[in-house]
């Protein structure tokens, strides 16, 4: 009986345990995502800026020479341009928004800048869409800073709170 | 009367008390409050018997009937 016991002990600590930590991980995923996008948006700025490519073959560059964990949803808009001719480049963002939020982590204030650039992408001349570009990244870098604070606060928050709920809840019904 | 009900009230007690301070310390006073509230309930509902039976005995010994 003891023994039994122990091990339902065991089990409810590290469940509660392994929930703390897989909801912190989402911190780290989200900063991770939101650094290999800004990388991503480089290659972008000099595939349209300085190579002159039209925006699906650039999208598509992207996509083979970024890291492929982020870099996917960039040929996912490109599939979606080819797909839909009459459709808009703000369309093919709006096409992946469910993928950023669910796949990538990212919050709503990431995804409304992504959002608004891909308004912005593809309707103006090259020196426009440069300035556009320098927007976008200077956002992500604030975005980057913002998730950096919330996983040192949240994600370490998030740890210890599942093993010390753990460790309640096992000293409550012992 | 046993021991272990005390040990048990103290370990609830370290581990909710460590949970008010890392909620505090990430900013989060109103859920730290929550938390030792729901402790002090959690206490509460294990000694409720006892305390029950304390007066029922107080009670009895000064023929309260």
């Amino acid at each position: 009986m003891f023994l039994i016991k122990l091990f339902a002990c065991l089990v409810v600590i590290l469940t509660s345990s392994g929930l703390g930590f897989s909801y912190s991980r989402l911190y780290d995923k989200r900063l991770n995502n939101i650094i290999i996008f800004q990388y991503c948006i480089q290659i972008l700025e000099t595939e349209v800026v300085y190579a002159a490519n039209p925006l699906p073959d650039a999208l598509n560059e992207v996509y083979n020479k970024g890291n492929k964990k982020v870099s996917y949803v960039f040929s996912e808009i490109c599939k979606y341009l080819l797909n839909n001719k009459k459709s808009d480049v703000y369309d093919g963002f709006l096409h992946i928004v469910s993928e950023l939020k669910e796949s990538l982590c990212f919050n709503k204030q990431d995804i409304e800048i992504i959002l608004s650039f891909g308004r912005s992408l593809g309707i103006s001349n090259r020196i426009d869409q440069e300035k556009y570009f320098k927007v976008i990244q200077m956002q992500l870098k604030g975005q980057q800073k913002e998730a950096e604070e919330e996983k040192a606060k949240s994600g370490k928050m998030y740890k210890s709170l599942g093993v010390l709920i753990g460790f309640g809840i096992v000293l409550a019904l012992y | 009367m046993n021991i272990d009900l005390i040990f048990k009230i103290a370990g609830i007690g370290i581990v909710v008390g460590i949970l008010h301070t890392v909620l505090a310390k990430v900013g989060k006073e109103e859920y730290g409050y929550i938390v030792t509230l729901a402790g002090v309930v959690v206490v509460l509902t294990m000694v409720l018997t006892l305390i029950s039976r304390l007066f029922d005995n107080v009670k009895t010994i000064f023929q309260l009937y």
